[in-house]
């Protein structure tokens, strides 16, 4: 008894530390399956975590106890062959890790069954194209009076996923150039996007979850995210870290580069204060290595309320039908397509 | 090698040194080739893991990050730990531990040595002329079409590369290498089979030499898909054949299962040869025999032939059937079975032995610990449902090194200090063989478990910088802090290799004559001289019973050669 007691004692500090774990290190998640993945991953901890700890002090217990010393009995002959007791009893532990695997399975495929074989919802879904290149993500929106794809009232956007809450979205991903991988981070959301197919994901944020990110309030939702703002402010960054720095020639460039780049920092933090980064702006990010730009490419979700939703849409379909010429649907087979500009 | 003094006649320097056909010479040749490629592997690391902690300084660009990360990868693995832990200690210890001679084909085996070092040549010119940066995958169509040697390179439909590529030239590298490693595999297969001394069963057979005919056994079954993408990839990269882009006809997923059927198995490759050493360790070093001797060897069999039904778990999210992500899943959960059953087989030798922590022992017990740590945390990406997050994050960069330095490093030194009195004839300070085991120690979980933490996050990997302008969430703490941490940790992993390799190259001068059997081991390699003439033997062993007859109660001793009569 006194040793199940210690054994709960062990086990209810270890479940502690991996809660702890898990609420430091994970990103707030904010789409509706992502809370199942997380809950699969603190099963794994403590499942496999227990079993580590006890293999290693079991050497360790071995290594101090059974040390070579002056006048000690010779070592134990035990070949661990038929009618071994110890060989049994490890048999019994492979039965164990056996019977841990199927567990971990069961609750693991469900899961992956909701996200990725059921078929992807038609019906009352946002439906949203997305084109990866070299080094960008490009969005593609069907509103409008037709609802219909590659017509003059689409909007295609480039780096910004604007999505309403509480809709199933479904990305249609394909690639214009190399393979590229669409990860959002904050919905446990990462595919592959791969040129020549066109692959279906669909996801769904939950309001409840976004309201219970620390400090996020109510009046949030009524400011206005502008990724312009954000890019923008970004590329003056990246091209001082990239070029400047690199190319100064002299300790003072150098210098007065870093201080542009301190600049810049602050600019930015200011930036993203104001665009509620991580609230309601998550980043995005190609997670397959896709050349020499891979280290940039991302792209910025937000996320609005339903009706902000709406009227975003219709002032960029109001805008695109003046601005761009919408390009008819590019094969796979590489025919010219060009992008609008950001 | 002081071969030649026992030698028949004199062989001159380049038979003797350079076109050796003496498995020693042979294997001293892959050891010696197969460090110095560490320490370029390692030194490309030093350069991109210092631009990674702070990418304010901005030392390398986009391309030339991912260059460094790609040969990094493609060296440490084809250049440095097939020819260390299979090629240098296959030939060092299969004639010497069947009791035979030299290899059944000596001078295929040459052959194979040559061929090899051709490919590390092709190798280092790939790398001086800029190199590869599309990851050491090498996933098509960016591998198909990446014209500019850097690595960088914008996509063009129809552009061809041409040979004289970074990128033409790692593939033919691979390719000529898995040539020089078909060829020796071959010849340890055939010595083992044809060789071995009088009296010597398959179950006489040490574990070392059944671990590494298994894993020659698993690549040569493995490695053909991969021969056969790696050429057509060639041909897109050199004839504009477009067999893996999709913009001329082609399928990128097609070279993925191409590579992955070989790169699972692979792993296994590198991993069997490994446990080897360390079972060796283990029972000299506890004066016990292997605990489970014949499960062992069935589990790893087993092992082997689940590690080619399981590839496509590196392909869950790469656009797959998820109906056939389902099977891979389980059978990819279900390796872990016999891989627990062999630790456990390692855990129970410790049982009630007499144990001796050596400098070898030590690294053997570091293997234990670090590679059941990179086992428990495959789970998390073998699991598909899990593996969405941690897919292309530092979480699987940590658990893959969790797995490749204990088999490469631990595993390595493992052996290097075993066997070091016997092949190089001198022995080594013992002082520093641990100072050595715990600065690696120490720093290598210092760089890898921290990393974890980012992983769990979501970091993806390689990128050049997490900056505040595209990454926010990962450019602020802790992660900036962990990835300084791993980065400084990893220097002084360096630096205790460097000051390892003075440590071997001063005994191997100064060090004083090693006696035949430093450990009082079993097996027939302690035999032999140290290090062994041309011929090893005097006379030829007779085996009388198997490779672990430890601590025996009947006996005084305790320990019970092979070759022992009675």
């Amino acid at each position: 008894m006194r040793l199940m007691g210690k054994f709960l004692a062990v086990f209810t500090l270890m479940l502690l530390a991996v809660s702890g774990y898990s609420g430091l290190f994970f990103l707030d998640n904010i789409s509706s399956y992502g809370q199942a993945i997380d809950n699969l991953i603190i099963l794994v901890t403590l499942i496999v975590m227990p079993a580590f700890v006890i293999c290693v002090s079991l050497i360790v217990y071995f290594v101090i106890r059974y040390k070579r010393r002056e006048g000690a009995e010779k070592a134990l002959y035990e070949t661990g062959g038929h009618g071994s007791k110890l060989a049994k009893k490890i048999l019994i532990i492979d039965g164990i890790v056996l019977a841990l695997d199927i567990v971990i399975l069961f609750v693991a495929i469900p899961t992956w069954m909701e996200m990725e074989v059921k078929k992807v919802p038609t019906q009352g879904v946002v439906d949203v194209r997305v084109t990866a290149r070299q080094f960008d993500f490009d969005f593609h929106y069907a509103p409008g009076p037709d609802g219909k794809w590659f017509t003059k009232d689409d909007v295609k956007i480039t780096g910004e996923l604007r999505i309403p809450v509480d809709k199933k979205v479904v990305l249609h991903m394909t690639s214009f150039d190399v393979i590229h991988d669409f990860w959002a981070k904050n919905l446990r959301l990462k595919q592959d996007i791969v040129p020549g197919r066109t692959i279906s994901r669909w996801f769904q944020v939950n309001k409840s979850l976004i309201e219970k990110i620390h400090g996020f309030k109510a009046t949030d939702w009524d400011t206005k995210v502008n990724v312009r703002d954000v890019i923008s402010n970004g590329n003056v960054m990246t091209s001082i870290l990239a070029d400047d720095i690199h190319n100064a020639k002299t300790e003072k460039d150098k210098k007065e580069a870093k201080e542009d780049l301190k600049d810049a920092k602050e600019e930015l933090e200011k930036v993203y204060k104001k665009n509620l980064l991580g609230k309601r702006l998550f980043e995005i990010a190609c997670a397959e290595i896709c050349g020499s730009g891979h280290y940039k490419m991302n792209a910025w979700l937000v996320v609005e309320k339903q009706d902000a939703f709406d009227q975003w849409l219709k002032k960029k379909v109001a805008v695109n039908a003046k601005k761009y010429e919408v390009v008819a649907h590019h094969s796979s087979q590489g025919k010219s397509i060009s992008f609008p500009i950001k | 090698m002081s071969a030649a003094a026992h030698g028949h006649h004199d062989l001159g320097f380049f038979k003797k040194y350079m076109f050796s056909t003496d498995h020693k010479v042979i294997g001293m040749q892959y050891l010696i080739t197969g460090i110095i490629m560490a320490f370029l592997g390692g030194y490309l690391a030093v350069k991109f893991r210092s631009q990674l902690a702070f990418p304010e300084l901005a030392l390398l660009s986009g391309s030339e990050y991912n260059s460094s990360v790609t040969m990094h990868g493609l060296i440490m693995v084809f250049w440095v730990a097939m020819p260390i832990l299979v090629a240098a200690f296959g030939n060092f210890l299969i004639p010497t531990m069947i009791g035979c001679d030299d290899m059944a084909y000596p001078t295929l085996n040459m052959i194979s040595y040559w061929l090899f070092l051709v490919s590390a040549f092709v190798a280092i010119a790939s790398l001086l002329i800029g190199g590869y940066g599309g990851a050491w995958t090498l996933y098509p169509p960016l591998s198909a079409n990446m014209a500019e040697a850097s690595g960088g390179g914008a996509y063009v439909i129809g552009k061809v590369p041409g040979l004289f590529s970074g990128g033409s030239l790692i593939i033919t590298a691979v390719a000529l290498e898995i040539i020089a490693f078909l060829i020796g595999g071959l010849n340890f297969l055939v010595t083992t089979i044809n060789m071995r001394a009088p009296g010597m069963s398959i179950w006489d057979l040490p574990f070392v030499v059944w671990m590494i005919d298994l894993a020659v056994v698993v690549f040569m079954f493995s490695v053909g898909p991969l021969v056969a993408g790696a050429i057509m990839l060639l041909f897109d990269r050199t004839l504009g054949t477009g067999f893996f882009d999709p913009n001329r006809g082609g399928d990128p997923i097609l070279f993925q299962h191409l590579f992955w059927f070989f790169g699972h198995p692979e792993v296994y490759v590198v991993l069997f040869p490994s446990m080897g050493f360390v079972g060796e360790a283990i029972t000299t070093f506890s004066r016990k025999p292997l605990f489970g001797f014949k499960k062992v060897i069935w589990a790893a069999i087993v092992a082997s032939i689940l590690s080619f039904i399981v590839w496509a778990h590196h392909q869950f999210i790469a656009g797959i059937d998820p109906h056939a992500a389902v099977f891979f899943t389980i059978f990819t959960v279900l390796i872990s079975v016999p891989f627990a059953a062999m630790m456990f087989s390692f855990i129970a030798t410790l049982w009630k032995g007499s144990i001796e922590l050596t400098s070898a022992m030590l690294w053997a017990l570091g293997f234990i610990i670090t590679f059941l740590f990179g086992g428990v945390t495959g789970i998390y990406l073998g699991t598909l449902t899990s593996d969405v997050v941690f897919h292309d994050t530092y979480f699987v960069v940590a658990h893959f090194h969790y797995t490749f330095v204990p088999i490469t490093i631990f595993g390595g030194m493992t052996a290097i200090y075993f066997w070091f009195p016997k092949f190089v004839g001198k022995n080594f300070s013992e002082f520093w063989g641990k100072v050595h085991f715990w600065i690696s120690f120490i720093s290598f979980n210092a760089i890898f478990l921290p990393m974890f933490i980012p992983g769990t996050a979501g970091q993806h990997r390689r990128i050049a910088g997490y900056t505040e302008a595209t990454f926010p969430a990962m450019a602020v703490e802790p992660y900036a802090t962990i990835r300084i941490i791993s980065t400084v940790a990893f220097w002084v992993l360096f630096i205790a290799q460097v000051i390892w390799i003075i440590h071997m190259i001063v005994k191997f001068y100064t060090g004083e004559k090693a006696v035949k059997n430093p450990w009082k081991a079993n097996t027939l390699e302690w035999t032999c001289d140290s290090p062994p003439p041309h011929g090893n033997f005097a006379t030829y062993p007779t085996v009388y019973r198997g490779p672990y007859e430890y601590s025996v109660p009947s006996r005084d001793s305790d320990y019970w050669p092979q070759d022992e009569k009675g």
